[in-house]
């Protein structure tokens, strides 16, 4: 198959994922009606469920997989570790633990500052994971039970935060275990920017990333200062994963599974893992969302459910093939 | 220009790892430099390509820029094949214009033509050394400086990982390899270092070092 072919046949995935999102749902309408609601001028109700809640949900859950797959990415390569997830590595859960403490009323601050304070606090995470690669030199098999260790632990912590903030368990549920049930054009905003702004950042500076893959050593021997670059792009990862949480909630896997997939499909070169690693990143996790809300429907289940039952499988056989 | 090393001193926890050693590493030669364990050998070479500094006595004649340094045991990078491992050598090499023809004709030199497209973690630890020499020649740089390459390798391997070694210097490359293969290195290098406690016993040419001679030097 040739790259043109592939990426129209993602392509087409996406646009029959758009369908779905549009077409199918617990309040169901003739094809004819739902037409009428997204390009009819009249404030009818199915004009209002599209435009409000389908089509803002459809929008934010691709971007948010984008985000993810792109941050997976940039941990991959820059830990070397075929294991790295950001929110298996606890990034994602640090900005759950600022949004929980925002929705339990322990933060009391206004938009825009919830989502900086989300970024800030995966931040301080993704410095952590920095400073566990450079100084101690860790292994990535080890630097992945570290990051698992602190994903627990961030999520341990924002479960007990939303729990002494006494709110509603459907509210947990959507910031530890995923959900875009309460998804709006405002969510999508602050994703899309910040998405774009990033992924700008990572595929200008993509080549450089080439090196950082052969080790310290290597890649200084190349020119590349390597704790600098894998700073910076695990800052970088660290943003775009609080942007997912903040969207959707702590989605596991998505950012683990999406990379692989891309390499396969597109190879190794940084530009061409990044766009796939994006596009793949979307698709999971619209994919997801889709199972999630039609599975059970009217009940909707957790995103991070759907994608974990693809990732868990795929980490473990992932880890049978680390020496 | 020889890389000229006089009296270098390097003193760790009152513990002298190099006690003044002096020696030269010649031009488009193939050195090897060999020694028991803890020698000081990694210690020696990691001062000329300048990941240690803090010594006393100096080293001139050294552009670190053109010295492409291959250290010990390196892990395998993930996910990466050979082939795009050995092309990430031309990263800062901007002199080489078509750079698959002169990738294909290392890869071939180096006898791991064949398994270029197989993933860098499956493939045999002589083979592994083969990449990273290609990977080493494709940076275009002057110096090459191997650390102990085939240490877990069986000696057959080594008979024609040697001789590509010299083949290679052959072709205008200035070759500092660190070994424990006192057989290999008087067989095919130029020029002997021998270090022993962290001082050097022998330096020059490999005809002057008789085996005898050399057998009670690295014992």
């Amino acid at each position: 198959m040739t790259y043109a072919l592939r990426y129209s046949t993602l392509g087409v995935i996406i646009f029959a994922l758009i369908l779905a999102g549009l077409f199918m749902g617990p309040s169901n309408y003739g094809f004819k009606d739902a037409i009428n609601g997204i390009f009819g001028s009249e404030d009818t109700v199915v004009n209002t469920i599209m435009w409000n809640i389908r089509i803002p949900r459809i929008a934010v859950s691709f971007v948010v997989g984008a985000c993810l797959g792109l941050a997976g990415a940039l941990i991959q390569l820059s830990s070397r570790s075929p294991l790295g997830d950001p929110n298996l590595f606890g990034i994602g859960g640090a900005a759950a633990i600022f949004l929980a403490c925002s929705a339990a009323g322990l933060i009391t601050t206004q938009e825009p500052l919830i989502f900086i304070g989300a970024i800030g606090f995966s931040i301080v995470v993704s410095i952590i994971l920095v400073r566990l690669i450079s100084e101690r030199n860790l292994t990535p098999t080890r630097l992945a039970i570290m990051g698992i260790a602190l994903g627990a632990l961030t999520i341990a912590i924002s479960t007990a935060v939303i729990s002494h903030g006494s709110i509603f368990s459907i509210q947990v549920l959507g910031l530890v275990a995923g959900s875009f049930a309460y998804s709006n054009w405002t969510i999508f905003y602050y994703v899309l920017i910040t998405f774009v702004i990033c992924s700008t950042i990572a595929l200008v500076l993509s080549r450089q990333f080439q090196p950082i893959i052969l080790g310290d050593t290597l890649s200084k021997s190349l020119g590349v200062n390597p704790n600098r670059l894998r700073l910076f792009s695990m800052i970088l990862a660290g943003i775009l994963t609080a942007a997912s949480v903040y969207g959707g909630g702590i989605i596991g896997f998505v950012g683990l599974i999406s990379p692989h997939i891309s390499r396969r499909l597109f190879g190794n070169v940084p530009v061409q893992l990044f766009i796939g690693s994006i596009i793949t990143g979307g698709i999971l996790t619209m994919l997801s969302d889709q199972f999630a809300r039609l599975l059970f429907s009217p009940t909707e289940l957790p995103v991070g459910m759907a994608t974990t039952v693809i990732g868990a499988p795929l980490m473990m056989y992932l880890a049978l093939r680390i020496r | 220009m020889n890389i000229e090393i006089k009296e270098i001193s390097i003193q760790i926890n009152e513990t002298m790892i190099l006690d003044k050693v002096s020696c030269n590493i010649s031009n488009d030669e193939f050195t090897c430099l060999v020694g028991p364990n803890g020698s000081g050998k990694s210690t020696l070479v990691k001062s000329i390509v300048g990941e240690i500094t803090d010594y006393q006595g100096t080293i001139s004649n050294v552009d670190v820029t053109e010295i492409c340094y291959l250290p010990q045991d390196i892990e395998d990078p993930p996910f990466l094949t050979v082939e795009e491992i050995c092309k990430l050598g031309f990263y800062k090499n901007s002199n080489e214009v078509d750079k698959d023809v002169v990738l294909e004709s290392l890869l071939d030199t180096c006898g791991i033509s064949s398994i270029s497209k197989s993933s860098f973690t499956d493939i045999s630890t002589g083979e592994k050394q083969r990449a990273w020499l290609v990977f080493a020649l494709a940076q275009g740089k002057d110096v090459i400086i191997m650390d102990e390459p085939l240490s877990s390798i069986d000696s057959d391997s080594r008979e024609t990982f040697y001789s590509l070694l010299k083949d290679i210097c052959d072709m205008g490359k200035t070759l500092l390899v660190i070994t424990h293969d006192i057989d290999m290195a008087r067989k095919y290098s130029d020029s002997l270092i021998v270090l022993s406690k962290g001082r050097v016993s022998f330096s020059g040419p490999t005809t002057e070092l008789t085996k005898n001679k050399m057998n009670k030097l690295v014992d």
